[in-house]
Order: structure tokens, then C-alpha cells, then sequence
């Protein structure tokens, strides 16, 4: 079942645009990473989904109510956490947590005090005198005890600490387990990696890659490293193969497509050791940069 | 390792940071100042001149001067009783410096608390300090830089006098121009040093601005007491607003000494602050601040109780205000009354702004009292306004739209608990009106005052209606429009009270469009226009909200 789904969105301010002609689907139960360089138009796509700013063309559906016609009926299913928590200094962070459940609607209490715990928060404390992980982490309390169906996500561990993030990552699992959806937009590709299903790769406000991990690997070069007694052999001719380095007796390339004719050259080559590695989602992101946007080479 | 010569060659040096850090504050001083030292002047001028105009007669008009100052009451918000009081200079000391001095050291202070505690609390501090500049260095180079703000004031105060009062009828002594001028910047001053002093005492901004209002509403109490209370004159030695009172500018023999104490007891506060900011850490305070505290809950339940727990603490402010106001205003309606019975000009000038030349005295004066209602409520209602736009530019209104409240139930909210509240204020204010004038025996009808009183809501209807639809089109100027309108408005209404102005744009002032009673007659079809323009822009304005973009800071 459809849970998210973005039709032909486009955004201007002026004559920039920040999103353009934008789709995407998200199923129930789906973590859904959402990657871009900064201006990309990650924060934007969200701001949209919560109807905070109107669309110049066309429709956002969460849970099937139209984002900016049914709003209410949308936010009951979504939790929300921003990238920078705006909370009110004047309140202590249990005053806060209380609001928010208020403002929701609905929170499992049992599940905000075990959250409280785990993220290790003093909730008497005035909401002024936390840090920024601080703030965050209330914002993530409460979206999380919320046990919305829906968690839409922009960039919530900025300013947690490796352990919090910890934390936070046990957490979305939980929220995996339960069938509920998360929308993860994240410059942290560790993360991004360690949880979600499927991610899209934004730039420019254009979506240019969707796909699970492995799909996107598949469209990305297989690294390969071999060492040999002798000589290392001439590969260059070999279709798919780029970015070749040889150093003494030790060889390095890139392969994309077929694997079968490298294979047959270098084992004809006699190697003594051979490795092959998929590439990482940071490797996979700049790579995709690199090519996508030479400028940003 | 130090970065290489040849890296330091690539290095664009930037102006000194001293420079930049002052350059900073005097961008953010100037229009404030510029505005604050226009409205001085123009206050000024307006008190000097109008008197003249209204009693051209040197004798008439020492009669009512007289008449004024020997009136003790009257002594809380005027100045001095001296020589040269007769003179358009002397009187324009005696008459609106000290409650200019008031309003400039409050806007000094709430200006210096925003840019020394206001800065330190959202994290800016942290940019400058991380600079090449120390605590001590930037704390000086801001107050240094607002010191060009007290130098408007006096330059466009000096200037308006000089210009004004050259004339042979006005004959104002340029020395005491001078002098008089350099006084209301004194009083900004002071402003900055027990703002400076408070920022570096209180923990957040809020707290400082408490701290500050405080300090400087107990020194303008004590010269009031002692100028008001017989025997008790020497208590104005203990306030600075006192020492400032007692300089007489345009005196044939002005007392300086009590000037240049008061420069150099503010000085020396300056100093104390500066070295004070390098005695702490960042983000501390000298007084401990209470970090924890018991939940509660009680008004965080809906958002008509949240939206009174955020707007509450600007709501008593202006309670507070108003009611104080009206008490003293209308506690000493038959002293005044006694005072100026006979003297043509005041009643003219109470004539004029109730509108009605029939009114008995103490009528017209106690309808003066709903002038003051109406200019809190609309300086409370352009606060509220402020912070409402202050919770969609901070992203605070997130939490509530992406947790399923809709933007009309947020607004509206917030709109029920500004309309409750202007009632309520209204409501006590003319209670307290009406028992305090019953007290003095004063003949004055309950419907009279109560209910034909609610015609003066009509300004205030439309400038909430006015802020709403600003609000809807225009959000990042909300204030800049909202203050402007008012601003405008209120200077309007002193040059009228002084000069003759055109009819049009004597009307451009919204004060103009309410029937002060009970000396007045309700004007209900002004009322029911006000009403219907209020409604209409309010509803645009909460439509157009509703459909555009949420808009941060």
C-alpha cells in the first residue's frame, strides 16, 4: 500500500525553481532515505508534504488525504521532526513533551518514558539550557511516542551524539517493526545505509536515482583490487572497465556491466590475491555527484 | 604550526574588529534612533512652540504655568519647579523632559539588552567571540556603536530647537538647546549603562529587560516622589532621573554639576560592565538563574491555554500600564480641575481633544483618562502581533501545523486571547475611572462611561485589523508597518494639540476617529465603520495567511 505519494511537484520562488516535476512513492512500512547536496530541495519537498508552503504544480497524498486540501486529516497519520528543533525556551522539556502529545493527539506515555530514558534527557529542565542535541532529542521523543503512522524526518540526529545516534537507529528499526513508515532525509550516509529500504537521490530539485541500495549499486561500478607475481595484465580493452591503476605488481579498476571477460583476463594472469567491493552509499553519492554535477567535481 | 607565508599572502585581511563589531551596532541603532530623535524633537518643539501659541499673553500664560506647578500632583510625571518656567524653553523642561528622558532610557535599555544578552542567549556572542575580539572588547565596541544613537537623538533634538526657537517670539537660548538636548541623550545613557548592567546580571534577555524596567521605574519613582511630596524633595538626590531634573537648561543660571555627575556616574556603571564581561563565562550570569522547575500542565492543553500561557506576561505588562495610568490620571481630576478652571487654553486644548467646548472641566479631563487606554491597547495588540509573527518566523508554528492544527484554529486562538484580554483591560480600566471619579464626586453616568466608552475600541479594532491583513500579505514587515501606523498616528495628535494642522491630515491619525466620553457623545457610525473596516481586513488578512507560504525569518 501506498503511503507517500508526490506527483509532477514543482516549486518556484520567482523564476528559481526548487523542485521540479518531482514524483515519488513510498510503500507502508518502508524507511525511505532522501539524499541531496545542500539546496537540493530536501527540506522544501518536506516543508510541501506538511503543507506549510503551497506547491506551484502538483499533488502530495500521505494515507491517501491530499496534503495541502486535507491537511488535518493528513497530519493525524505524521509525526514530524525537524533538522533544528524550534521549542519555547520558557517551557521545561516535560512541559514541552506534553504540548506536543497534546498537539498530536495521541502518545503511548509508557513509550515516552522509556524514550526519555534511552536518550538519557532530564526532562525538568527549561527547554533554554539544553544543547542542541538537547533540543533535538525532545523533538525526536515526541515524534517517536507518537507512534504516528507516518515519521517524516529532516536531518533528526544533527547535534546527537554517536551513542544517542545509536539510539535514535534502534529506534526507527522499532518503528519498522510496527509498520510504520519513515521519510529520512539525512546528510549522514552511515545511517542512511544502516537503515533504509529504498533512497532517492535528489539535485537541483530533480529526483536523478531511486531504488534500494542494491539497485543503485548495480548502476555503479564494482571496485576491483588484485596482486600478482609478475607483471599485472592489460585490461585497458576490456569493455565496462575504467579507472585502472597500476602500482608495481598490484592492480585497481573499476568494472560496470559484465564481469566475465575481466574475470578470464586476470585469472589467466594467475593473481595471488583478488577482491571485489561494492561501493559504499558515500562512494556510491559522490560518484553519482561527480558525474551527475561536474561542478561539484 | 603557524599557516604558511605563502597561504597568508591569499588572505584577504578584513577591517580592523573593532571596526566591524561597532559598525554592526551603529547599523543597528541608527533607524530606532533616528525615529526616537525625530519624536523627541518633534515633542519638544511641539510643548515649546504651543505654548506660545496658545498663550500669547505673558501674564495669562504665567498663570497657568504657575497654576500647573504648584500643583504637587502634577509633579510625578513633570519636571522641575523653577525661575525661567514661563519662558517656551522652560516650560518645554518643566512640561516633557522628564518623561522623554523616561522614554529614551527605556528604549536605550531595551535596545543594549537585545544587542549585549539578546545576542549572548540566540548564540551570535559565540560568532563574535570566536573572532579576534575578546568579551571586554565587543562589549565595548557595541555600547561605543550605540553611543551613535544617543548622538542622533541629540543632534536631531538640538537641531529642531535651534531651527524652532530662533525667532524673536520664541527666543530660545541656543546654550540652553544645547543643554536641554544632551539631557534627554543623558537619559538614553542611562538606558544603556542599566541595560549593559542587566545583561551581564540576568541570564536570558527577558530577564534582563525585567531587571532593567525595574531599576529605571524605581529611579523615576523616587524623583517623582520627591518632587510630588512635600518634605520629601530631597529623596530626588538618590536618583539619577533626579539629579537629571534638577539641571534647569534654559534657567538664567543652569546647574551643570548635576549633568556632568550624572555622565560620569553612568561612565563609571560602563566601565564596571566592561570589566565585568571578562570576569564570566559565556552564557552565565552574575545572578544564579533557576535551570529547573516543576512541571505545569494546566494551560498546555488547548491551544486557547497555551495561547494565554505565551501571551500572558505582554498582556499584565500593559495591564499594569493601563491601570496605572488611568489611577493617576484620574485621582488628581479635581486638583487639575481646580487648577486650570479659568485658564483658556488648556480648556481649549481638553476642548479639542474630547471634542466637545461644553464638557466641565473635570468631565473632559477625566475623558482624557480614555486616550491612555486606547494608545496601551494598541501598543498592546502591535506586541501581541509581533510575537505572533515572532512563532511562524522562529519555525515554532511547525510543531503545531505538521501536529495537525490548522492555521485558523492557531490564529484564531491566539485572536480570542488578544480580544478577551483588550476587553478585559478596557473593562477594568473604566471601572477604575469610574470608582475614582465617584470618589471625588464627580457627576458621571455608569452607562455614560462604560458603555458609551466602547466606541474608543473602534481604533483599536482597526489597527488589530490593519496588523492582520499585513500579517497576511506583507508578514516580514508586520512590526515595521504595525509601529509606523501608530507612530504616525501619535505624532499626528501632538502637533495637532499644539498647531493648527489640516483637517485631512489631522483625520490621517486613527486617534482621531473615537468619541472620548463621557465629555463626548459616542460617535457610533465612526465606531460602526472602524468595526466593518476591522472586520473586513481581518478576514482578508486570516485568508490570505491561510493560503500562503509559511514564511521564516
Amino acid at each position: 500500500m501506498v503511503t507517500i505519494e508526490i506527483q509532477k511537484l514543482t516549486k518556484k520562488y520567482g523564476s528559481f525553481k526548487a523542485l521540479d516535476n518531482l514524483s515519488l512513492s513510498i510503500n507502508q512500512g518502508e524507511i525511505f532515505g532522501y539524499l541531496g547536496p545542500n539546496g537540493s530541495g530536501k527540506t522544501t519537498t518536506i516543508r510541501l508534504m506538511l503543507g506549510m508552503i503551497k506547491p506551484t504544480a502538483g499533488t502530495i497524498k500521505i494515507n491517501g488525504y491530499d496534503a495541502q486540501t486535507q491537511k488535518q486529516l493528513a497530519h493525524r497519520h505524521i509525526a514530524y521532526v525537524p533538522g533544528e528543533s524550534n521549542l519555547w525556551p520558557f517551557l521545561t522539556g516535560e512541559e514541552t513533551l506534553h504540548l506536543l502529545a497534546k498537539v498530536h493527539g495521541q502518545c503511548d506515555t509508557k513509550y515516552r518514558q522509556q524514550l526519555i530514558k534511552q536518550f538519557d534527557l532530564l526532562p525538568g529542565k527549561k527547554v533554554r539550557t539544553y544543547s542542541k542535541g538537547n533540543k533535538q532529542k525532545i523533538a525526536l521523543i515526541a515524534a517517536l511516542a507518537s507512534r504516528a503512522d507516518v515519521l517524516i524526518m529532516d536531518e533528526p540526529t544533527a547535534g546527537l551524539d554517536p551513542l544517542m545516534e545509536q539510539v535514535f537507529r534502534q529506534a526507527i528499526r522499532e518503528a519498522h517493526l510496527n509498520g510504520q513508515t519513515v521519510f529520512l532525509s539525512s546528510h549522514i550516509l552511515d545511517e542512511v545505509e544502516a537503515l533504509c529500504d529504498r533512497v532517492a537521490l535528489l539535485r537541483s530539485g530533480r529526483i536523478e536515482r531511486t531504488g534500494s541500495l542494491e539497485e543503485l549499486r548495480g548502476l555503479s561500478a564494482l571496485k576491483i583490487e588484485a596482486g600478482f607475481k609478475t607483471t599485472p595484465p592489460d585490461i585497458s580493452k576490456i569493455e565496462g572497465v575504467s579507472h585502472i591503476n597500476v602500482s608495481g605488481n598490484h592492480l585497481s579498476c573499476e568494472v560496470r556491466g559484465s564481469m566475465e571477460e575481466l574475470l578470464a583476463v586476470l585469472s589467466k594472469a594467475k593473481p595471488i590475491s583478488l577482491l571485489s567491493r561494492e561501493p559504499s552509499l558515500e562512494e556510491l553519492f559522490v560518484s553519482m555527484y561527480e558525474t551527475l554535477e561536474p561542478e561539484l567535481a | 604550526m603557524n599557516t604558511s607565508p605563502a597561504i597568508k599572502t591569499n588572505i584577504e585581511l578584513t577591517k580592523r574588529r573593532t571596526s566591524v563589531i561597532r559598525r554592526f551596532a551603529i547599523r543597528r541603532v541608527a533607524g530606532t534612533a533616528t525615529i526616537f530623535g525625530l519624536l523627541a524633537a518633534i515633542e519638544s518643539i511641539a510643548q515649546s512652540i504651543g505654548i506660545i501659541l496658545a498663550y500669547p499673553d505673558p501674564a495669562a500664560r504665567a498663570k497657568v504655568i504657575y497654576g500647573l506647578a504648584s500643583n504637587p500632583a502634577l509633579g510625578l510625571f513633570y519636571g522641575n519647579m523653577h525661575t525661567d518656567i514661563i519662558s517656551p524653553g522652560g516650560y518645554m523642561a518643566y512640561r516633557i523632559m522628564p518623561i522623554m528622558i523616561l522614554v529614551l532610557s527605556i528604549w536605550a535599555m531595551l535596545f543594549i539588552t537585545k544587542m549585549l544578552r539578546g545576542q549572548e542567549e540566540n548564540g551570535n556572542w559565540e560568532l563574535l567571540l570566536s573572532g579576534r575580539s575578546s568579551a571586554r572588547n565587543s562589549t565595548t565596541d557595541i555600547i561605543m556603536g550605540s553611543g551613535v544613537g544617543l548622538v542622533i537623538i541629540f543632534t536631531l533634538t538640538a537641531l529642531a530647537l535651534i531651527i524652532g526657537g530662533h525667532s524673536s517670539r520664541f527666543a530660545m537660548p541656543i546654550g540652553g538647546s544645547l543643554i536641554y538636548s544632551l539631557l534627554l541623550a543623558t537619559g538614553a545613557l542611562i538606558g544603556v549603562a542599566v541595560g549593559a548592567l542587566t545583561s551581564q546580571l540576568a541570564s536570558t534577555r527577558r530577564k534582563a529587560v525585567i531587571y532593567g524596567l525595574t531599576i529605571i521605574i524605581f529611579m523615576f519613582a523616587i524623583r517623582s516622589i520627591g518632587n510630588a511630596v512635600a518634605g520629601l524633595n530631597w529623596i530626588k538626590n538618590l536618583s539619577l532621573f533626579g539629579w537629571l531634573d534638577k539641571v534647569n537648561p534654559y534657567n538664567n543660571a543652569p546647574v551643570y554639576g548635576w549633568l556632568w555627575l550624572t555622565l560620569a556616574v553612568t561612565i563609571l556603571v560602563i566601565g564596571l560592565v566592561i570589566w565585568l564581561s571578562g570576569r564570566r563565562d559565556m552564557g552565565s550570569s552574575l545572578i544564579a538563574d533557576q535551570d529547573t522547575s516543576k512541571p505545569k500542565l494546566s494551560l498546555l492543553n488547548s491551544q486557547l491555554g497555551f495561547s494565554f500561557k505565551q501571551l500572558r506576561n505582554i498582556f499584565i505588562g500593559w495591564l499594569i500600564a493601563s491601570l496605572s495610568f488611568v489611577a493617576v490620571i484620574v485621582s488628581i481630576d479635581k486638583t487639575v480641575a481646580k487648577t486650570i478652571t479659568g485658564s483658556g487654553g488648556l480648556t481649549k486644548t481638553f476642548s479639542n481633544l474630547t471634542g466637545n467646548p461644553y464638557a466641565r472641566i473635570e468631565v473632559a479631563y477625566l475623558s482624557a483618562a480614555g486616550y491612555f487606554i486606547v494608545i496601551t491597547l494598541i501598543f498592546m495588540i502591535a506586541a501581541s502581533l509581533g510575537h505572533i509573527r515572532n512563532e511562524e518566523s522562529s519555525g515554532r508554528i511547525d510543531n503545531f501545523i505538521a501536529g495537525g492544527i490548522s492555521r485558523l484554529k492557531w490564529l484564531t486562538s491566539r485572536l480570542g486571547v488578544i480580544m478577551i484580554a483588550t476587553g478585559s483591560i478596557y473593562l477594568l480600566a473604566s471601572l477604575i475611572d469610574y470608582f475614582l471619579a465617584k470618589a471625588q464626586g464627580i457627576d458621571v453616568g455608569f452607562n455614560d462611561l462604560i458603555f458609551g466608552g466602547i466606541n474608543i475600541l473602534g481604533p483599536v479594532a482597526f489597527i488589530l485589523g490593519l496588523g492582520l491583513l499585513i500579517y497576511g500579505i506583507l508578514p516580514r514587515h508586520l512590526n515595521t508597518i504595525i509601529y509606523a501606523v501608530v507612530g504616525w498616528s501619535f505624532t499626528i495628535d501632538i502637533i495637532a494639540a499644539a498647531l493648527k494642522l489640516n483637517s485631512y491630515f489631522a483625520d490621517s491619525s486613527i486617534f482621531k476617529h473615537m468619541a472620548l466620553v463621557p465629555a463626548a457623545t459616542p460617535d457610533w457610525h465612526t465606531f460602526e465603520v472602524l468595526i466593518g473596516l476591522a472586520l473586513l481586513m481581518s478576514v482578508t488578512g486570516i485568508w490570505l495567511f491561510n493560503r500562503r507560504d509559511l514564511v521564516l525569518e
